[in-house]
């Protein structure tokens, strides 16, 4: 081992553990261990610089900025009322449709978005019901997750394996898509039938106050609605086909967040707040920190060993998205991923060398379908696993934020008892539908 | 210009042991914005602003959105009785302890300055230990009146 090799080991394991323990700031610990690795000459200024994939960065910052105006429309609060008024205040039938919807923000959003908007008016209308808020709650944090693992820009390690891996938005939908759904109806059966006795509301007195608020009242600026939902529309439009176009999804998002910025007449200065920067250079530092580990050659002696255990295709996937699920029930997934990225980057090729002696490009491609399971195993670990604990997406450390001002607070013990069940059940799910769409012999 | 001589000498103030309907009777009666909580001894203990007391029959939950005003009908807040909670609440359970005071001794502007940096509406003052008096921006104007009005 070399000088750099030891340096980049001590500096990537410090961080991590930094990162794992919380005490301070994982974004703090991105930048400073990122620096270190420069300061011991690890590798240059240059190369550092060159292993922020700006891809990731420029999709995070396209999608921050779009969403910032989306946020004050009172989109998200109408679409709440107007559920449950065509419901009649029907509890269930709130939490499905809630449910569903959060599902879908969350894919085509943020999911911290999502439940930062849906789970407040989700909470109110669940009181003036006088339903205890708690199943509705749990049901988003399952919703978002699930439905964040259905796209490319739904959740952090999609975009991370989806730039990495160079697969475009249609690829993630096509492949994940069908197991989130599956997922996802399995959940929702599942929440039928732990919370369904629950979710009788308190009168039809409630019903009628329920029946008379006016969603019309929530949307604060029409003009500005109708704007973000036409660039919102036309952006994923660019996603669906931003591979037949020969773009990346940055581009994508930052011409829709750009065309949002003009056409919003909206205060910069604001938006540019509302970015956020904690997550960037979180993401910054991480890729410097894992690019050291690579540059070090720690990641090809690891895949070396793993390749050593077994070479078998079945037994890696099962491996990785069991081991991603459990890692990010407990653990900030998205360092996870980070260093996963490169490593199955490293096994892919040592399990599908080219030895038909193809052009670059048509290897790439040929490579890709073989390892596609590979990149999906660890996407569907890495996101749903999210669902296991109450701290394994952020999304659900603010939904339990705000459930603290209401009748039922979720902590830890009261979400794991239905979170962690149901996310195994959701890898089960994950794991044969792996099974059966990539590694049973045709 | 002392504060002593400008402050209010006469206002409600309630015992660390009134019950919530007591408390609900001093804001009403007297139009008071804040209540001074006053120990036997006549010592300060505290002070409720009527903006606390008011959340206690709001739940938290409202804090969470950003409007309400969608809502037409809010009969899911009213209520006939108080829950066994808040029968149990006194004064003490509702003051912010950690109140800013002023002495009797001091300016007036001193009072001015401090209404409005601290956004308060009114400060309690103290003289020899006890709660002699409070201070509104009102009785900060009968001071300017003093100063300029009368020449």
């Amino acid at each position: 081992m070399t000088v750099g090799t030891i340096a980049a080991l001590a500096v990537f394991a410090a961080a991590y553990g930094f990162i794992i323990s919380e005490r301070i700031h994982r974004t703090k610990i991105a930048i400073m261990g990122g620096v270190l690795l420069v300061l011991f000459h690890v590798m240059t200024q240059a190369e550092a610089f060159s292993f922020i994939d700006f891809n990731t960065i420029g999709l995070l910052t396209g999608m921050m900025l779009m969403i910032s105006v989306i946020k004050e429309t009172g989109v998200f609060s109408w679409v709440a009322i107007t559920i449950a008024k065509r419901t009649g205040g029907d509890g269930w039938k709130i939490l499905l449709w809630f449910s569903i919807f959060t599902a879908l923000a969350s894919a085509l959003l943020d999911n911290v978005t999502t439940v930062l908007l849906i789970a407040p008016i989700t909470i109110l209308i669940a009181e003036m019901l006088d339903i205890p808020p708690l199943p509705f709650l749990v049901a988003e944090i399952l919703a978002s997750n699930i439905g964040g693992t259905a796209t490319l820009i739904g959740d952090p390690p999609n975009i991370l394996i989806g730039s990495a891996a160079d697969l475009s938005f249609l690829a993630f939908l096509v492949h994940l898509g069908p197991a989130s759904i599956a997922v996802f109806a399995v959940t929702l059966l599942a929440l039928r039938l732990l919370f369904r006795s629950r979710l009788s509301p308190g009168g039809a007195e409630r019903e009628r106050i329920i029946a008379g608020m006016d969603q019309s009242r929530v949307i604060t600026d029409p003009a500005l609605l109708r704007r973000s939902l036409i660039v919102l529309g036309l952006t994923i439009a660019g996603f669906l086909v931003h591979d037949l176009l020969g773009l990346k999804p940055a581009t994508v998002a930052l011409a829709g967040g750009g065309a949002l910025l003009i056409w919003s007449g909206t205060d910069i200065e604001k938006r540019l707040e509302e970015i956020e920067w904690t997550t960037l250079f979180f993401f910054m530092g991480l890729f410097v920190l894992v690019g050291g580990l690579e540059k070090a050659g720690v990641l090809e002696w690891l895949a070396g060993a793993v390749l050593s255990a077994t070479s078998d295709l079945f037994l890696l996937c099962m491996f990785i998205i069991w081991v991603s699920a459990i890692a990010s029930a407990f653990l900030d997934n998205i360092p996870f991923v980070a260093a996963m990225i490169p490593l199955l980057a490293r096994i892919g090729a040592a399990l599908f060398p080219n030895a038909q002696g193809l052009d670059e490009a048509a290897y790439h491609a040929w490579q890709l379908q073989k390892t596609m399971p590979l990149w999906w195993s660890l996407a569907l670990g890495a996101c749903l696993g999210g669902n296991g604990t109450l701290v394994g997406a952020s999304a659900n450390v603010v939904i339990a934020g705000f459930s603290e001002k209401t009748r039922s607070p979720l902590n830890f013990r009261n979400y794991f008892r239905y979170g962690f069940p149901l996310m195994l059940v959701s890898i089960a799910v994950a794991s044969v539908y792996i099974i059966l769409r990539y590694l049973l012999p045709r | 210009m002392k504060i002593g001589d400008y402050m209010q000498r006469d206002f409600r103030k309630v015992s660390p042991h009134t019950p919530l309907p007591g408390i609900a009777r001093a804001f009403y009666e007297t139009g008071q914005p804040a209540l001074p909580v006053v120990r036997a001894d006549g010592s300060l203990a505290g002070i409720i602003a009527i903006e606390d007391f008011i959340l206690v029959f709001l739940p938290q939950y409202i804090d969470l959105v950003r409007s309400v005003d969608f809502i037409r009908d809010f009969g899911f807040l009213e209520r006939t009785s108080y829950t066994i909670e808040e029968r149990l609440l006194v004064a003490e359970d509702l003051m912010r302890e950690e109140v800013f005071v002023l002495e009797e001794t001091e300016s007036v502007m001193k009072a001015a300055a401090a209404l409005h940096k601290h956004r308060l509406q009114r400060i309690p003052v103290v003289g020899g230990g006890k709660l002699t008096g409070m201070i509104s921006l009102n009785d900060v104007c009968r001071a300017i009146y003093d100063m300029e009005g009368r020449s």
